[in-house]
């Protein structure tokens, strides 16, 4: 069997091999490392998916390779062939895997939602054209489905009687879904697949297939595309239009015979990736030529690093999707900050300091528990407010790289102490490019502080999918009204940026009024959080 | 002789096929371009001293053989005779002259200032010299090099007797030779041959290399080697010409080959060993421009050289030295020059050799194919299935497209046969489409005419085409 590289992550499309400790003839077990690589998030090795002999290693340490290359060919011991846990290939997505009757013992085949078309996961029955008892013969319409893109027919794979119908019309149904249950002895051939079986009752092919949209335009990682050989198959007309809008023509699939790619295959292409918020990358939108700035004095080139453009591409989806606002509000430390120095000052040389991060990660839990709405995600595609049930806090770190941003894991369950420790150590890993991609997946907030820099406020963006983001400005003493007269207090800005699509202006203002709370009373932060 | 020190947008250098068609598309879109031409008329080579006066006296050639052939089929209008005067006034006046003085009304009209006769050389990157015609300086924000390529003449050869031509005095066709050496088995060297054989001369073609044009597939080459052996005195391959004495009687050439060896003597020696970019004595030092060791100025997609404001196309740019091709990049820098998203990223830039059959081809050659590693199907179609080249008595032709095995698309196409350099255009834009087979064998071609040929050699791909028994498919 062949070891190909596997998926590594969300949005990772290659990696550097930087050792390779097994060798030709060498024997391995399932979870033995074959090779270690490094990605420009972090470094992890990759297991042998199945025992056997390496028969061939096809990288060396230093090379790039891409998800779903081939690493080795591993010699199957006889007998041992169990299917390999997951060929680590390529994440072809066979069309209609999914939708593979399941033949029941007792004869019964289950008849599932099939795949429709790259993005789709669901859709709503507008029509069942069967009823129990009935006899379909394979290729005759059972269900009328519609989806956001188009509503097509839905053929039966094979002949067979419905014992069964799971559901009715205007039932909402996710890919996969059991429709309905039918016995008899028809196996579904393969010539029945959904994409062909409409041609046997006259009716036009469903449109899913043919649409620009549904041929999978990569864009998130998710799938691999066969990298094509030569030139795109586009005119230059289309060649012109698409570099005119910012197109990589390889991107872009194409409806006309042979594949070839029209001027409307280049505009549906902008209009999709206009429409999905994962589609936007920070090269994507139509950027003009820049002019020759080399014109008006010395300049020098440097390519963009892997991280810098995922900074790049996550931060404009925010931009691009999230109507944002920024609710400042200054909080008095004085007493926290006061508490905060003398704690750390009774701390042994070496313990992990308690920084305004670590309580401010405190006071947001709190505020969090509170508000919920800030610790959700939205789901348009399916109209839906995800609440998370846990309160994962991203803290962003200024790295020689760019910025990372390592996530505490339930924050509201850990001690003050845990979370400094936790801090410290993330922080040194983010700075050591030591972080394991986990580490940083998950967060359900993000505070940003740039205290310890400078500044008197600024607007953050949104830590996509996250719907809010806490920036925290230098503190500083200021003259404040109390009692009749000026005391200096100090003062820490706080710039908080959420998206206007679920949380109300009001809400925004209540919680940053909270946190301004929290920070100012240090019994009140205890009892909170 | 006047003095002149201006300012401009955009300074255009050479005033062939590459620079005036710059100029016009500035001029077009708002710039007021300066023109500066060495030459006294406009058109550069292609016009003056190239493509055109050798098409013209081609043009006269095909006559001359049609009606000595014609005499076969019962027509005969006697031997021909010739009037050198007349005849070199039709291509200088009627040909050259027309269209150079065409040029030079619509840089008038179009508002391009024209300065010719003038040599322009680069004192920094924004302000060259001239001298010539017009003296004094410009400067400029942007300039184009256009400045083309001149016949390669080696050394040994470069003896200044005036019966050792290059291709520039060939065509003025100064007289009609009894014998002419050809140095040289490429394009030039095989049109010009062609026109002199029509007129009585013998022909003697020495090539270097084991076969003509070099660059073009050798499936192509063989029905025009077949056609010239019987109208030239004698073609050697691998033969070198090692050196050439003038003497009264003629030039005495010693030729050492396989098949011929020893000296001979010709009225008349034409060396066309290829063309040399024309890049030296410009100072594009003192502008800081790249120049490669064979002359020529490397250039990005944008047709920009290292310094961003200079431009280079045509002949000086890179190969292939093709006129089309330098009109082409004119656009895309003129496009650049004005902030358009431009590229010169064509897939097939068409090759015609105007000989007698002509040979075309478009995108990729076998040659290419071969070096490259690529894999393609050859559709070839033999014109002796063409009833139209039957009508003309001119089935020595041969129509092949080279298809990707997968996918059926045209990659390259390639003719030889009477017409072949008009047909080919139609394989540059199913190659620029990204057509396949079957969108060419689909499309209705004209009966009774050779474009026919393409949708057969199409149709070939798809099974089988009408009028010939079994495809024959060569897989690579």
């Amino acid at each position: 069997m062949e070891l190909r590289l596997p998926e590594l992550g969300e949005g990772i499309v290659d990696a550097t091999v930087v050792n390779v400790p097994v060798k030709a003839g060498q024997p391995v077990k399932t979870g033995d490392t074959v090779i270690e690589v490094e990605t420009d998030k972090a470094s992890m090795p990759i297991p042998a998916t199945a025992d056997g002999t390496i028969s061939e290693v096809r990288v060396k340490a230093g090379d790039k390779i891409k998800v779903g290359a081939l690493i080795a060919i591993v010699g199957e011991k006889a007998a041992s062939a169990a299917p390999a846990a997951k060929p680590a290939g390529p994440p072809l997505i066979p069309p209609a895997a999914v939708a593979k009757p399941q033949v029941a013992p007792t004869g019964q085949r289950e008849f599932a939602l099939p795949n429709l078309g790259e993005g789709i996961e669901s859709g709503i029955i507008v029509a069942v054209n069967v009823k129990v008892g009935d006899t379909v013969t394979a290729g005759q319409e059972m269900f009328t489905i519609e989806t956001d893109k188009a509503s097509m027919p839905l053929p039966a794979d094979a002949d067979g009687k419905i014992e069964e119908l799971r559901v009715k019309q205007g039932d909402k149904v996710n890919i996969g879904a059991v429709l309905a249950v039918l016995s008899g002895a028809g196996s579904p051939t393969q010539s029945m697949k959904r994409s062909e079986a409409p041609a046997s009752n006259g009716q036009l092919p469903a449109p899913v297939v043919a649409k620009p949209e549904a041929v999978a335009p990569v864009t998130n990682g998710q799938a691999t595309t066969v990298p094509p050989s030569g030139p795109v198959p586009a005119g230059p007309a289309t060649r012109r239009y698409a570099r005119e809008h910012g197109v990589n023509l390889t991107e872009v699939p194409g409806s006309a015979r042979g594949g070839r790619v029209t001027v409307p295959d280049v505009q549906s292409h902008i209009r999709h990736r206009l429409a999905q918020p994962g589609g936007i990358s920070g090269g994507a939108v139509t950027i003009p030529t820049l002019p020759d700035f080399s014109r008006y004095g010395p300049i020098e080139k440097k390519p963009v690093s892997n991280i810098r453009k995922k900074i790049a591409e996550n931060l404009t989806i925010a931009w691009h999707t999230a109507p944002a606002v920024t609710q400042f509000d200054l909080a008095d430390i004085t007493e926290l900050e006061a508490g905060r120095k003398r704690i750390t000052e009774g701390l042994p040389k070496g313990a992990p300091k308690v920084t305004m991060t670590v309580l401010a990660i405190k006071a947001i839990v709190a505020a969090l528990k509170e508000f919920p709405n800030f610790n959700s995600s939205l789901d348009v595609a399916n109209g839906q407010v995800i609440y998370k049930q846990y309160y994962h806090i991203g803290i962003a770190v200024d790295t020689e790289r760019g910025l990372v941003v390592p996530v505490i894991r339930d924050a509201d369950r850990k001690s003050i102490r845990d979370l400094a420790s936790e801090v410290a150590s993330l922080a040194e890993k983010a700075r050591t490019a030591k972080l394991a991609i986990d580490e940083m997946r998950g967060g359900t907030f993000t505070i940003t502080n740039l205290g310890g820099i400078g500044g008197t406020a600024f607007t953050p963006i949104i830590n996509y999918p996250e719907v809010a983001i806490l920036g925290l400005s230098r503190a500083a003493i200021q003259p404040v009204h109390k009692d009749g007269q000026f005391v200096p207090r100090l003062m820490m800005p706080l710039c908080l940026t959420y998206d206007h699509r679920i949380i109300d202006g009001a809400d925004g203002a209540r919680f940053t009024t909270r946190l301004v709370q929290l920070f100012s009373d240090p019994i009140r932060l205890l009892m909170e959080s | 002789m006047s003095e002149m020190n201006k300012e401009t947008q955009l300074l255009v250098i050479g005033g062939g096929p590459g620079g005036y068609p710059a100029a016009l598309h500035a001029a077009d879109h708002g710039i007021k371009p300066i023109l500066v031409d060495e030459g006294a008329k406009m058109g550069g080579v292609c016009t003056n001293r190239g493509c055109i006066p050798s098409k013209a006296l081609l043009h006269l050639a095909k006559l001359i053989n049609e009606a000595k052939e014609a005499e076969e089929w019962g027509v005969s209008f006697g031997l021909p005779k010739f009037d050198l005067a007349k005849m070199q006034a039709f291509v200088q006046h009627k040909v050259v002259g027309k269209l150079t003085g065409g040029i030079g009304m619509l840089c008038k009209g179009r508002g391009v200032e024209v300065i010719s006769g003038t040599r322009a050389t680069f004192i920094d990157a924004n302000t060259v010299k001239l001298e010539g015609t017009t003296t004094g300086t410009i400067k400029f924000q942007n300039a184009i090099i256009a400045t083309g390529s001149v016949p390669a003449m080696p050394t040994a050869f470069a003896l200044g007797d005036p019966r050792i031509m290059d291709s520039t005095g060939a065509l003025l066709l100064p007289d009609i030779p009894k014998r002419m050496l050809i140095i040289g088995g490429g394009y030039i060297g095989l049109e010009i041959g062609t026109v002199y054989a029509a007129l009585g001369t013998k022909i003697v073609v020495v090539e270097f290399t084991d076969g003509l044009l070099a660059t073009a597939d050798r499936d192509l080459v063989k029905p025009l080697e077949t056609r010239l052996r019987k109208n030239f005195e004698a073609i050697h391959l691998n033969t070198k010409v090692a050196s050439l004495k003038p003497t009264n009687k003629g030039i005495l050439a010693t030729l050492e080959g396989k098949d011929v060896q020893g000296e001979e003597m010709f009225d008349r020696v034409l060396v066309s060993v290829g063309r040399r970019p024309n890049s030296a004595n410009m100072n594009l030092d003192k502008a800081g421009v790249h120049v490669t060791d064979r002359g020529y100025i490397p250039v990005d997609m944008q047709r920009r050289t290292n310094v961003p404001h200079i431009f280079a196309l045509g002949d000086v740019a890179e190969e292939p030295g093709l006129a089309h091709k330098a009109t082409a990049e004119a656009k895309v820098a003129v496009e650049t020059i004005l902030g358009e998203p431009s590229a010169f990223e064509p897939r097939a830039i068409p090759a015609v050799v105007f000989t007698d059959p002509e040979i075309a081809w478009a995108g990729l050659t076998e040659r290419e194919a071969a070096e490259k590693s690529i894999r393609f199907e050859k559709m070839s179609f033999p014109w002796a299935a063409s009833g139209r080249a039957t009508t003309l008595a001119r089935n020595d032709g041969l129509t092949k497209l080279l298809i990707d095995p997968g996918t059926q698309r045209i990659l390259g196409m390639g003719i030889v046969g009477i017409g072949a350099g008009e047909m080919i255009a139609e394989g540059v834009l199913a190659i620029e489409m990204g057509a396949v087979a079957r969108d060419v064998a689909d499309s209705i071609h004209p009966h009774p005419t050779l474009s026919e040929t393409i949708m057969e050699s199409a149709e070939m791909a798809l099974g089988g085409a009408t009028h010939v028994a079994k495809p024959k498919k060569v897989a690579k």
